[in-house]
């Protein structure tokens, strides 16, 4: 039976924001809307994951009735599967890489060599959001449950001072002013940068800095 | 049979559950958005048994405002030394002697000691005379947060008897709280709310100022789990549907009396003894005439169908107070209004209330149901009707919820500056005629303490109850109780003749060199020779809620004999009109002086001394408690002038409060803030953050000035103030937010749809920017965003503008304000649905895919349809099957000239059509390169030949139609098909399987290989778990390293020098999930977990 997941549900617009499994020429397979700039997309798709596609669409059948749609990976390389009850589910760990294929580029959730925080992004913009706080000073995400919604801070599991050090340093491409960002399964920050319309900027990875315990399921 | 009435009645919420029993809450909200952190000498002062404990009180009050608010009142920037520091008094034995000294971050004081943003130190107590010692803030390590628990639980207990009545968890359903000002009203609704009555409760009030100090409270005191809405009644009016002008955002008293005073003119001359009391008429109609007409018999009072009571009625209510004569003219000037369609302008929060009574048993929103708790703060300002609405809306609750909530109802009889003719008895019957047996059941409490005023002050109002006892019986407000004043704090009450001229210009200058000071005149106008930038004389509705430590009554004396000449008036020419006016009079006196929260200076600008009058006051109180001084004397009475530094605080904090209430008075302190600025810089250095508030709050103020001088027609001074905003938001450095913002509003203004996405998109990326450096206007980017998104979800995206930049915009307002407003993100769906919907009504089908290939569960068949349409068949094939409509994928693959697809699905849906399909394919086949490559080649004359045959014959097919008898499948012999032996055709041609439509396949399906495969090619290695007493690597087994591709953890923790537990418990602390048995880890998480034992090995 599909488990809800406990821990932080995203809750991306963008269709450029999320993986999807659809169906193929041979099958189904995970989908990838890259942005090659604001003016273009390219729906990418790979077949070398069919276990993560039975994942998906385990969960998807069971909710849904029908297969294919969105999910996302999170940090703790949870397979985290909306569906169309506006609930998300948990599909299982997947600890196996997605990459596409661009044009012969290899477009991959991993910073490319030699990508520095301040540079364009140039990976796809799946990840899960967190809200670096007004100041730099914690790191937040809203947990909700019911019609309830609790802020979750870093600074509640690791203290203040973990917290900000790593608001801190992410800030720096990101503002004072603080404003959401993404994670995302190979533990990449990135996101909108302090000037609107930009494209999105990499921060910088999550590296050895302490973080948010994984979220209690059943990963069996 | 009559219409069912659309009026709300008590019968209405009859056999409701009554609300539960509250309970106690062990976790408060904590989340005001403030952090404020105490040094360990404060917080050992804070919890020493030695330490005075009124000083410890006074503390913990500045803490509760520190966490709610992030500053606190009464406030001195430190000078000298400790300069950078900021001082709030907290009192003390025989004067102002103890101060708490604190500091936001930004401020010089704590530079360079780590104190994050949106924080405040709070250092140390110290002596008044302590300031030539420099200060060390310390540092992280001296520091502790302090959160809204730590001083709730020490607090509860500082509740007077009375409050605690107020807030236990066990009274009745309804509260009614009774208070003087100063008495602690709203302080017990406050803590009323860090109880648990449920999970959502409601705070309503008149004014915004205290709407937004209530909301601030909230987010850090109410309890832990509970949602507690704060808005003003006219935010409510607009949450049920009236936007009538005014009322969201309503225009001070004196303005709505110019413009009454405007419109009357011409039927002046027929309004007897109101002819030059305009003021009065006008209070007379908003209590009376209009506040009282309700749409049910109430009082004896009958029905009224009109806005106004009818004639009869109103000189029989009235004749008692004004005489038959005078109510008569009332009532006529009240017709003339209503006749001319002036009452919405005029009147517009009595007339809203009014059309929402008349409509109140539809429902509520959805968001009103589930309130467990609903608190009414100021009910004294709420004339019948607009009372009658709210507890309308109380019961529409309890019906909605399907149980009552708990209602707590506060306010004071003795402080209706705004014309309401409020009794706690009509409120009572209004109550009842609401609400019914629940009503019945209620607790009523008098406050009896003065929370706000020293000792010589609240004598001065106990003083001014003689004011009531002058008049009519009718006219005086019930339930008089003593004041217990605060023995513990000093003032003074002085009396200064300053007459016009020389003497009031000192006066105005002297209060302008004090620190937190008022001028307040006593009235509903200010005086036309009073009106002057420097003094920023108020009324005492504008000051009304707000507390100053010097207060000076303009006109006290004059007031005070006029008062005597209405009662001589009332008693002996039984001039009833006179005992009216004369109760407004004596509430705005009240209020006027009951703003002092600690020196109270009585004026009087006319020729005559009348301080006699005053003595006559008070001498039943006490005959020695005003002192008589002229002008000079009065400036070595007051302290010496106030650092510039701390006028511009208070200055500042005096725009903000009257912000919201009345812009053109806080637009008046707030210029009086910057241009104080350059003297507060040549005395010693300023806080950055100061003067970026200050213009701040300054360009909002313009801002909403402005607003205001278009609502009245002066388009001149509109323009003015609006360019005076733009200069201070420029200054302050919020130039580019700004204009962020008008953009936004000139691009929605006319017609929301069809404003240029780029502009949206701007505002968007730009809101969290905005928030922190503009909250009090991000509201409006909110707002305008929201109605951008709105009207494009019915609408569809502009075509004037890139569909793109329209979706892109579209989608990061959605994303923006997902977390802010659920199901913005819907309206995001809607309107890349209906875009989509009219891109196909004309044609446009790339247009429609591009916005359906962005909706997640985007409607198959319609963007199969696109697909067609813009003529892409191979994609509109693949969504046809998924749909399960194989006729039109088969139609599709025709068009794509796709044979083996087309075959598939016509031997299942359209057998007629297999013939021909085959037929097609095996001619593809005959000239497949296997047969044409090979062999003797054609002669010209052939391939003329050929061509000849093939264009007539596939002319011939194409226009062919296949007889209900003559299938065109029998056409085709296999038989005489040759087929290459090696073809890629070569698959048998009535070996076709059904395509699956319905239905789903496993994996399996999909693969050649089963599943499990490539799993199973992974090198297999045996791992044994370690034991859990595993320690250090020495113990560690050698294991090989990669397991099914990943790390082994033990192998790891053997390379880090780590045991296996200290590495599991390791991961969680960086956010690592493992796997049952936790045996591996991936490349990229054994790096952070090398990387992290390498930070910790380096300390």
């Amino acid at each position: 039976m599909a488990v809800l997941y406990p821990g932080n549900i995203p809750s991306n617009v963008g269709k450029d924001a999320k993986y999807s499994v659809v169906s193929g020429a041979d099958g189904y397979e995970i989908r990838l809307t890259y942005r090659v700039s604001n003016r273009e997309r390219a729906l990418l798709t790979t077949d070398a994951h069919p276990e993560l596609v039975e994942m998906v669409n385990a969960v998807k059948n069971e909710v849904n009735l029908v297969p294919g749609g969105a999910f996302y990976i999170n940090e703790y390389l949870d397979v985290l599967v909306p569906c169309t009850d506006r609930e998300c589910y948990f599909a299982g760990n997947y600890r196996h890489t997605l990459e596409f294929d661009f044009d012969g580029q290899k477009v991959s959730p991993k910073a490319p060599d030699g990508l520095q925080p301040g540079d364009e992004w140039p990976g796809p913009r799946v990840g899960i959001r967190f809200k670096i706080k007004a100041g730099a000073r914690d790191i937040a995400y809203l947990r909700k449950a019911g019609g309830r919604e609790t802020e979750v801070c870093l600074s509640e599991v690791h203290g203040p001072k973990v917290a900000a050090e790593l608001a801190r340093r992410l800030a720096i491409h990101k503002g004072e002013s603080g404003g959401r960002i993404y994670l995302n399964e190979a533990f990449e920050f990135f996101g909108p940068p302090s000037t609107p319309g930009d494209p999105f900027v990499y921060m910088g990875s999550l590296g050895d800095d302490l973080w948010f315990p994984p979220p209690a399921v059943n990963r069996s | 049979m009559s219409e069912p009435s659309t009026v709300w009645s008590a019968l209405l919420v009859d056999g409701i559950a009554p609300p539960s029993t509250g309970l106690v809450a062990d976790e408060l909200q904590d989340g005001s958005g403030w952090t404020v952190f105490v040094h360990e000498d404060f917080f050992h002062w804070l919890h020493d048994d030695h330490q005075d404990v009124a000083l410890r009180k006074r503390a913990r009050y500045c803490l509760t405002e520190l966490l709610s608010t992030g500053t606190c009142a009464r406030r001195k920037h430190v000078r000298g030394a400790a300069e950078g520091w900021v001082r709030t008094q907290l009192g003390g034995t025989g004067g102002s002697h103890y101060y708490l000294w604190w500091a936001y971050s930004g401020y010089p004081a704590v530079e360079g000691s780590d104190l994050p943003d949106k924080s405040v130190l709070v250092r140390i107590v110290r002596h008044h005379d302590d300031t030539d010692q420099p200060l060390n803030p310390g540092s992280m390590g001296d520091w502790d947060i302090l959160t809204p628990r730590d001083i709730a639980t020490a607090d509860d207990s500082e509740l007077t008897e009375q409050q605690q009545q107020i807030v236990a968890l066990d009274a009745k359903p309804v509260r009614i709280v009774k208070g003087f000002p100063g008495s602690g009203k709203t302080t017990s609704l406050h803590k009323a709310a860090s109880s648990i009555w449920g999970d959502k409760a409601l705070y309503l009030t008149f004014s915004s100022a205290l709407a937004s100090d209530a909301a601030s409270y909230f987010a850090a005191f109410a309890a832990a789990g509970t949602t507690v809405d704060s808005m003003t009644f006219g935010d409510l009016m607009v949450a049920l549907g009236d936007d009538g002008s005014g009322v969201k955002e309503p225009i001070p008293m004196a303005q709505l009396i110019q413009r009454f005073e405007e419109r009357t003119r011409a039927f002046r001359p027929q309004l007897g003894k109101w002819q030059r009391r305009s003021d009065e008429l006008y209070a007379e109609l908003h209590a009376y005439a209009f506040g009282m007409a309700v749409p049910l018999e109430f009082r004896s009072v009958p029905a009224s169908k009109k806005r106004h009571i009818g004639r009869d009625a109103y000189v029989e209510l009235r004749k008692s107070a004004l005489s038959k004569k005078v109510a008569g003219h009332a009532v006529e000037a009240a017709k003339y209004l209503e006749d001319r369609g002036l009452v919405d302008e005029l009147f517009p929060s009595v007339s809203a209330a009014r059309r929402l009574l008349d409509n109140s048993v539809v429902d509520l929103p959805d968001e009103f149901v589930g309130y467990s708790a609903v608190m009414i703060d100021e009910v004294q300002d709420l004339t019948v009707v607009e009372a009658m609405f709210v507890m309308s809306v109380v019961g529409r609750i309890g019906r909605q919820s399907g149980q009552m909530p708990h209602l707590f109802v506060a306010g004071d009889e003795s402080q209706t500056v705004r014309p309401a003719a409020f009794s706690w008895g009509w409120l009572g019957d209004v109550l009842t005629a609401m609400l019914g047996a629940v009503a019945r059941e209620r607790d009523e409490i008098t406050l009896t303490a003065n929370m706000r005023s020293p000792q010589s002050v609240a004598k001065l109002i106990e003083a001014t109850r003689s004011h009531y006892k002058m008049l009519d019986r009718e006219e005086r407000p019930g339930d008089f109780a003593s004041v217990e004043a605060d023995q513990e704090r000093e003032g003074k009450v002085l009396y200064c003749h300053a007459p016009m001229g020389d003497s009031w210009d000192r006066v105005v200058e002297l209060f302008g060199g004090q620190l937190s000071a008022q001028l307040v005149v006593p009235g509903m106008t200010v005086p036309a020779e009073l009106v002057d930038p420097r003094a920023q004389v108020a009324t005492a509705d504008q000051v009304k809620g707000l507390g100053y430590d010097l207060v000076g009554v303009v006109d006290a004396g004059e007031r005070q004999v006029e008062l005597l000449e209405l009662a001589e008036r009332v008693k002996e020419e039984d001039d009833r009109m006179s005992g009216s006016l004369g109760r407004l009079k004596a509430d705005q006196f009240r209020v006027a002086v009951s703003r002092s929260q600690e020196n109270l200076v009585l004026l009087d600008r006319g020729p005559t001394d009348l301080s006699d009058a005053i003595r006559d006051l008070v001498a039943h109180v006490d005959p020695d408690l005003v002192v008589r001084v002229d002008v000079d004397e009065l400036a070595a009475h007051l302290e010496e002038e106030a650092a510039a530094v701390d006028l511009v605080e208070g200055h500042l904090s005096e725009a903000k409060s009257g912000l919201s209430m009345d812009p053109v008075f806080a637009l008046g302190k707030a210029r009086s803030a910057v241009d104080l600025l350059p003297k507060a810089h040549r005395e010693g250095s300023v806080p950055q953050p100061l003067v970026e508030d200050v213009f701040r709050v300054a360009g909002v103020a313009a801002r909403q000035a402005a607003s205001v001088s278009r609502h009245l027609g002066d388009a001149r001074e509109a323009e003015a103030r609006q360019a005076e905003a733009e200069k201070y938001f420029e200054d302050g450095g919020f130039g580019d937010h700004y204009r962020t913002l008008s953009e936004l509003n000139k691009a929605v203004e006319s017609n929301a749809g069809s404003a240029d996405p780029r502009v949206i998109l701007s505002a968007a990326g730009s809101y969290d920017g905005i928030s922190v450096h503009l909250p009090q206007l991000a509201t409006e980017v909110f707002n305008s965003l929201g109605d951008w998104l709105g009207e494009v979800s019915k609408v569809g995206y502009s075509t004037d503008y890139e569909l793109l930049a329209s979706i892109a915009a579209s989608s990061l307002a959605a994303e923006v304000f997902e977390e802010r407003q659920a199901g913005t993100a819907r309206l995001h769906e809607q309107a890349l649905r209906r875009t989509a919907e009219l891109a196909v009504d004309r044609n446009d089908f790339e247009g429609a895919l591009t916005c359906l290939e962005s909706i997640e569960d985007a409607d198959v068949d319609l963007v199969a349809q696109c697909y067609e349409g813009a003529g892409l068949w191979v994609e509109a094939v693949g969504h046809f099957e998924v749909n399960g409509r194989p006729l039109d994928a088969l139609r599709c693959a025709r068009e794509a000239a796709d044979f083996t697809k087309a075959l598939e699905l016509a031997h299942i849906v359209a057998p007629e059509q297999v013939g021909r399909i085959r037929w097609s394919q095996r001619l593809v086949e005959m000239v497949a390169p296997e047969l044409t490559d090979r062999g003797a080649p054609l002669s010209l004359a052939e391939r003329r030949e050929l061509l000849k045959v093939l264009d007539q014959g596939l002319l011939r097919a194409t226009g062919s139609v296949p007889g209900e008898d003559d299938p065109v499948d029998t056409m085709w012999d296999e038989s005489t098909v040759i087929v290459p032996a090696e073809s890629d055709f070569s698959e048998p041609l009535d070996n076709f399987a059904p395509p699956v439509f319905a239905g789903i396949k496993s994996v399996k399906d999909f693969s050649d290989e089963p599943v499990t495969a490539a799993v199973d090619e992974l090198p297999k290695v045996d791992v044994d778990i370690p034991a859990a007493d595993t320690r250090g690597s020495e113990e560690v087994d050698p294991v090989t390293p990669i397991v099914d591709g990943f790390i082994s953890l033990t192998a790891l923790g053997a390379e880090v020098g780590q045991g296996h537990e200290d590495l599991v418990a390791l991961c969680t602390k960086l956010g690592i999930a493992l796997l049952p048995g936790n045996a591996t880890v991936t490349d990229a998480q054994a790096d952070r977990i090398r990387g992290r034992v390498a930070r910790e090995n380096r300390g």
